[in-house]
């Protein structure tokens, strides 16, 4: 975080009010800094002579020490001049793969050792282009209650993790809350799936991204948790799961991205088996395995967040098995639904055929569609499965499509935004076909309930353009509906004066557009007339907000003083 | 977040705290703004907050400023309403990107204050129990001193060296590895 720092400067001989923190507040504001910043405050005056030595955290970085072997010394020294054994936090960054010690012997062994003196929070991450170059052994007992390990640095190479042997001594990790490990490739004696089934019995989350099984190299593994007290599950990126098999009587949320249809799962028969009766909260992202059962019912089931890849809209290709229109079916009773479809593959136009069976979800009130992937490259056409989706939640409250992505040059190029007219002239004009059939599919949606439509990341191009037809044109018939609010992708100023739109915010935008905030705004305002000329709703007023969209309002809301949403 | 404006505008405003500040001045929040500090929530839940909850602690211009922080903050967590996930990724779906942003910019914007300011904010979100605020003030003094030379840090911040050179060179000399 490139914070940049500038309060004005004390003026002259003024009162020391950071030394007239308390004692707690003052360790509490140590615990932020680098432990070498940390350390050195010591010599600033008698009240801050030890202070750091009683700091609520420990925060140990390489980054300053270039020299290999530096880092370790100073790591030790701290450790062993730290107040107190016990440690409340402590937080390990390694930039390089060769700082946590040599090679030979005993290793990261004063990691280890650190490790068992915490008793809060334990997060070692590995930001260094590679793995550890030797093995994390995690200590026979820790007391710590939360645990983070990030073992590597790239995506695609684990850092090794050795489990405690089993079986585990009683309670050994009995403080144990939350666990947290990434790019960890597992050995020792026990299987993950027992290490935390035996040893953990307090875990309540638990998020593995992107782990492996050292024990069974190049072949699919198994994973049973059968963990009483676990309320949150997150697997990420663990493409060589052969069978997953989950009992936990209090678990509320799961989620599970990219675990299944990878290629080295290609001959495995991957089953998933959950027995989870109290879950309420799904998120599936990527293919869904062979076969996947719930032993309990999903009727707790309220929210649904699911991932589709656009070639699964298409009309000879779709299949109810082995996407995740199959969590929709066996969660009847879900109110909320969020769907992200992703459409880098390259299909561009759905095309279901409108009689094509499909699961009724009643239930539904609130859905969320984002739809991801960058319209300059493919050009898909938003409408259909947005149609899709509609027509299955007939009893709709409230409605948000996020087309924020839409726009970017890539996913991985977030800053660098694609105004609709660059690309607009790229692809052939739409055949009238086209237009007629999704007038139709408008004209027959039913959506009596329907009160709120959001739609952010709006640019009007003329696939917006007609999103918006289908949702709230001339002849849909909206009865219930309080308010529309379109919005712009956001735009802000970096503090050297360029424009900044985008998710991080780092870098500025527009550099490769040649676009001024003046042609910017023009640009949005004639976004906001079209809208307002082209939808004119009966019954309410649109209004725009400038740099941030339109809305539009039901006039009895106005009536009453309710101000338009932003 | 259900649309407002219905019926239960009289539910929300059953629902409204009192709090009075140092010199008197008396500010009306809902419960939920209230209770992201945990010292009022404790005063709810042990039913003293009729006739207002009165902070002797904090002036009216220091109470201000955490209570807008506190609205901010209560419509996010508003916002996450029913997903108890505490996995920030996980629940990448369902809490609005732009809305992530707005908060953190908030939070830039809001900590653009004097240094007495500041720590009236640390003392204030300490004294109410108020845990992101406490965090968020605190980083920013850290990271107001990060890097910088003990002599940098002692003018910023009007620290008086009360050591004799005796004594600083003793401590130099104990913590000579963490200067390297």
């Amino acid at each position: 975080m490139a914070a940049h720092v500038n309060l004005p400067v004390a003026v002259g001989g003024g009162e020391d009010r950071l030394s007239d923190l308390p004692d707690g507040i003052l360790e509490h504001v140590l615990s932020f800094l680098p432990a070498e910043d940390s350390v050195r405050s010591s010599v600033l005056s008698r009240r801050w002579r030890g202070a750091w030595a009683r700091a609520s955290a420990l925060n140990l970085s390489d980054a300053r020490h270039q020299h290999q072997g530096r880092f370790l010394a100073f790591a030790r020294a701290v450790l062993a001049r730290y107040g107190a054994r016990d440690i409340p936090a402590l937080n390990v960054a390694i930039g390089c793969a060769s700082s946590v010690g040599p090679r030979s012997g005993t290793g990261a062994a004063w990691l280890r050792d650190a490790m068992e003196r915490v008793v809060g929070s334990i997060s070692v991450s590995v930001t260094a282009p590679g793995p550890m170059d030797r093995p994390l052994v995690l200590p026979r007992r820790l007391r710590a209650t939360s645990i983070s390990l990030t073992l590597s640095g790239v995506l695609y190479e684990n850092g090794e993790l050795v489990l405690p042997e089993q079986p585990c001594e009683a309670a050994a990790f009995g403080s144990l809350v939350e666990l947290n490990l990434s790019r960890a490739r597992l050995q020792g004696g026990s299987s993950l799936g027992e290490f935390l089934s035996s040893c953990c019995p307090r875990l309540r989350l638990l998020r593995l991204c992107r782990v492996s099984d050292g024990r069974h190299r190049h072949v699919p593994w198994p994973m049973a948790l059968r963990m009483d007290q676990l309320e949150e599950l997150e697997l990420y990126g663990i493409e060589s799961l052969s069978e997953l098999q989950v009992v936990a009587a209090n678990l509320r949320v799961l989620v599970v991205r990219h675990c299944f249809h990878s290629l080295a799962q290609w001959d495995t028969d991957t089953a998933v088996q959950i027995s989870a009766p109290r879950l309420q909260n799904i998120t599936w992202l990527g293919g869904l395995p062979r076969r996947l059962s719930f032993l309990t019912d999903c009727r707790c089931v309220q929210r649904l967040a699911l991932g589709f890849q656009s070639y699964e809209f298409d009309g000879r290709g779709f299949q109810r098995r082995g996407n995740a229109m199959q969590l929709l079916e066996m969660c009847p009773g879900a109110s909320h639904l969020n769907v992200c479809i992703d459409t880098s593959d390259g299909a561009v136009r759905p095309t279901l055929p409108v009689d094509l069976q499909i699961p009724h979800i009643p239930n539904i009130r609130s859905l969320s569609l984002r739809i991801a992937g960058s319209l300059c490259f493919v050009d898909y056409h938003i409408t259909p499965s947005v149609f899709f989706f509609l027509r299955q939640c007939l009893n709709l409250t409230r409605l948000h499509i996020d087309l924020s992505t839409l726009h970017q040059a890539s996913q991985s190029d977030q800053d660098h935004l694609v105004l609709p007219d660059e690309y607009e002239n790229l692809k052939k004009p739409q055949q009238s076909s086209d237009r007629d059939l999704w007038k139709g599919w408008r004209d027959h949606l039913q959506l009596g309930l329907l009160q709120e439509i959001r739609i952010s990341g709006f640019m009007g191009s003329d696939r917006e353009m007609e999103l918006a037809d289908l949702l709230f044109g001339v002849r849909a018939a909206r009865p219930a509906l309080e308010r529309i609010s379109v919005t712009f992708p956001p735009i802000g100023r970096l503090p050297d004066g360029s424009l900044m739109w985008g998710v991080d915010g780092s870098r500025p935008a527009f550099e490769r557009i040649s676009l001024s905030i003046g042609e910017l705004m023009e640009l949005m305002d004639g976004i906001a007339v079209k809208m307002k000329s082209q939808f004119p709703l009966m019954g309410g007023r649109w209004e725009s907000n400038a740099t941030k969209g339109v809305t539009w309002t039901r006039m009895s809301l106005i009536c009453n003083g309710i101000a338009p949403l932003q | 977040m259900a649309s407002a404006g219905s019926g239960d505008e009289k539910a929300a405003a059953a629902a409204m705290i009192t709090l009075i500040s140092s010199d008197n001045e008396k500010f009306e929040v809902t419960e939920a703004t209230a209770t992201l500090s945990q010292t009022i929530r404790h005063m709810i839940e042990d039913g003293c907050t009729d006739g207002g909850v009165p902070l002797p602690n904090v002036t009216s211009k220091i109470l201000a400023r955490v209570i807008e922080y506190c609205k901010k903050h209560a419509t996010a967590a508003a916002g996450e309403e029913g997903s108890s996930s505490s996995f920030s990724d996980a629940a990448f779906l369902e809490v609005d990107r732009a809305f992530l942003e707005e908060l953190e910019e908030f939070d830039d914007a809001f900590l653009e204050v004097d240094r007495a300011t500041l720590f009236d904010l640390i003392l204030a979100a300490n004294y109410l129990d108020i845990k992101g605020l406490l965090n968020l003030t605190c980083q920013k003094v850290a990271d107001s001193v990060k890097g910088k030379t003990p002599e940098q840090i002692r003018e910023m911040y009007n620290i008086v060296n009360d050591l004799t050179p005796e004594e600083e060179a003793e401590i130099r000399r104990e913590t000579q590895w963490a200067f390297e």
